[in-house]
């Protein structure tokens, strides 16, 4: 603000003094302007800022001129300059409301568009946070015992198969023994087809040397039939050894067998510490992973909080807009008054000045737009509900 | 069923706020430009609390809260003042006319929000 800005307008002029020059007159629409600027920059954002520059640096350059014009003319007639001066009020100011009224519906516009998009953004946010808290139970130390002991059934029916299995296993070791039996009883069956091999064969060897001593007449043929009888035992011994040769092979080969399904046989407790073993490998990845997962849902969720404190802030920043449309109202009426004023008022007294910033100041609605109007310093306020 | 709010001000801009604050904290809400257009309506429906500016063309915030008081179906809606508006003399007038609560602009959504749920009937 400059020093031109912040003359003091408390100074309660005197009734009787003498008319000012028109140069004069610009007094308070110089605090018009310093209050205007000054509201501007406490809004502390860069559109405000910017329009603040615009505006308030038009009209302070503007301003300048019939200064300096004062100045420089000093001796002119007071009356050709008063209509002047005049003349440039009528024509310059609706220029300035006309401006003034663009930058507010601009700055409407234009906050507008922003504030839908941030309250777009801030929906998202605000439910991709709540989805988030909808998945946020807990992964603690024995998690996945828990599930274990929750899920006991499942993890017992996963050995349903492996039971039954095991139950096929031992029938079928048993239909083996009972085999293994019934082959004993076959060998000892062989073993006494060869004891009769054997004793036929004695017989006809007996047939034989009777009939050689009953001579070559009657015995002759005798000693055919026991010759038949001899081989016929010989073949029958063989027969007898190659049943209890396979016999043998065949029980060795079930005897290994049922020794080796026995080698693998497990009881139904091993079973289960199998399957509960398996299971809660299986177990522990799932929930180390559900784990991750839910790490990365817990840091969305505040991510997304953080966000929306952020967007709180954006928020509380776009009521500049309303504050910049109440002062620039202020501004517009009181220069379309000034105009007005001037139109009927050549000249003014101190008196005028007083009384004119003094009606300015009732119709301001902000703290600091008082703050401003006199130059002092802003009490920095914080807002707060005041209940009644 | 959500609760109704009607925001009363001049600002579409700051309307946008003050709604954007109340949706998200469940609100349904109604918007009015004025204290005339918020009077037009004051037509039956359920409304559970207003929040209203005071500095509005056409009829100002306490105006429209003196005539909300003199309508049978919302004269016990309770009225958040949200304005600009520091003057205790101002206050003074707000809470003569009725108002439950002044909040000075500009405001955190977030206490807006609590002054909401405290007051809404």
């Amino acid at each position: 603000m400059s020093s031109e800005q912040t003359i003091d307008h408390r100074t309660t002029p005197s009734k009787a003094s003498a008319a000012l020059p028109m140069g004069e007159l610009w007094r308070p629409a110089a605090a018009l302007v310093a209050t205007f600027a000054g509201c501007m920059a406490v809004s502390s954002t860069w559109q405000s800022g910017l329009i603040a520059a615009v505006i308030s640096g038009t009209i302070v350059a503007t301003m300048a001129w019939p200064r300096r014009a004062d100045s420089s003319h000093t001796a002119r007639a007071d009356a050709s300059q008063a209509i002047g001066a005049t003349l440039m009020v009528s024509h310059v100011v609706p220029v300035w409301q006309r401006h003034i009224e663009a930058s507010k519906a601009e700055a409407e516009k234009g906050v507008g568009g922003l504030l839908q998009s941030f309250g777009s953004l801030s929906d998202g946010l605000s439910q991709a946070a709540q989805h988030a808290e909808r998945l946020n139970p807990t992964v603690g130390a024995g998690a996945t015992d828990e599930a274990l002991d929750e899920h006991a059934d499942a993890v017992n029916s996963l050995l349903e198969p492996m039971r039954t299995s095991r139950a096929e296993r031992d029938a079928m070791v048993g239909e083996m023994l009972a085999c293994s039996e019934r082959l004993a009883e076959l060998g000892r069956v062989a073993k006494e087809v060869r004891e009769l091999a054997r004793h036929t064969h004695l017989v006809a060897f007996n047939a034989s040397i009777e009939a050689n001593r009953a001579g070559n007449g009657s015995g002759s043929g005798f000693s055919v039939v026991a010759q038949e009888v001899r081989t016929l035992a010989a073949r029958s011994g063989e027969a007898g050894q190659r049943i209890s040769e396979q016999l043998n092979a065949i029980t060795a080969r079930i005897d290994k067998l049922r020794k080796q399904a026995e080698l693998n046989s497990v009881t139904d407790e091993e079973l289960e510490l199998i399957a509960r073993r398996r299971a809660r490998e299986v177990a522990a990845a799932l929930v180390s992973r559900m784990a991750s997962t839910l790490r990365g849902s817990r840091e969305l969720r505040e991510a997304a909080l953080r966000m929306n404190n952020e967007l709180e802030q954006v928020f509380m920043g776009f009521q500049f807009q309303d504050r910049l449309t109440q002062m620039l109202d202020i501004v517009g009426r009181d220069m379309a008054r000034f105009a007005d004023w001037v139109q009927t008022n050549p000249a003014a007294t101190q008196a005028d000045v007083a009384e004119w910033l003094a009606a300015l100041e009732r119709t301001y609605t902000m703290e600091e737009q008082r703050t401003f109007h006199h130059g002092t310093v802003k009490i920095e306020h914080s807002a707060n509900v005041e209940f009644f | 069923m959500a609760k109704t709010v009607m925001v009363v001000d001049d600002s579409g801009s700051f309307r946008t706020v003050v709604k954007l604050a109340l949706q998200k904290a469940g609100y349904e809400v109604v918007e009015a430009a004025d204290g005339k257009d918020a009077c037009g309506k004051l037509d039956g429906r359920k409304l559970n609390l207003i929040v209203c500016d005071v500095n509005m063309p056409q009829m100002d915030g306490l105006t429209f809260l003196k005539h909300l008081k003199n309508a049978p179906n919302y004269k016990f809606t309770p009225v958040i003042m949200l304005t600009t508006e520091s003057q205790e003399s101002k206050k003074a007038e707000g809470r003569a006319a009725g108002a439950r609560a002044w909040i000075t602009k500009p405001f955190q959504p977030s206490q807006l929000v609590d002054a909401v749920n405290r007051l809404c009937v």
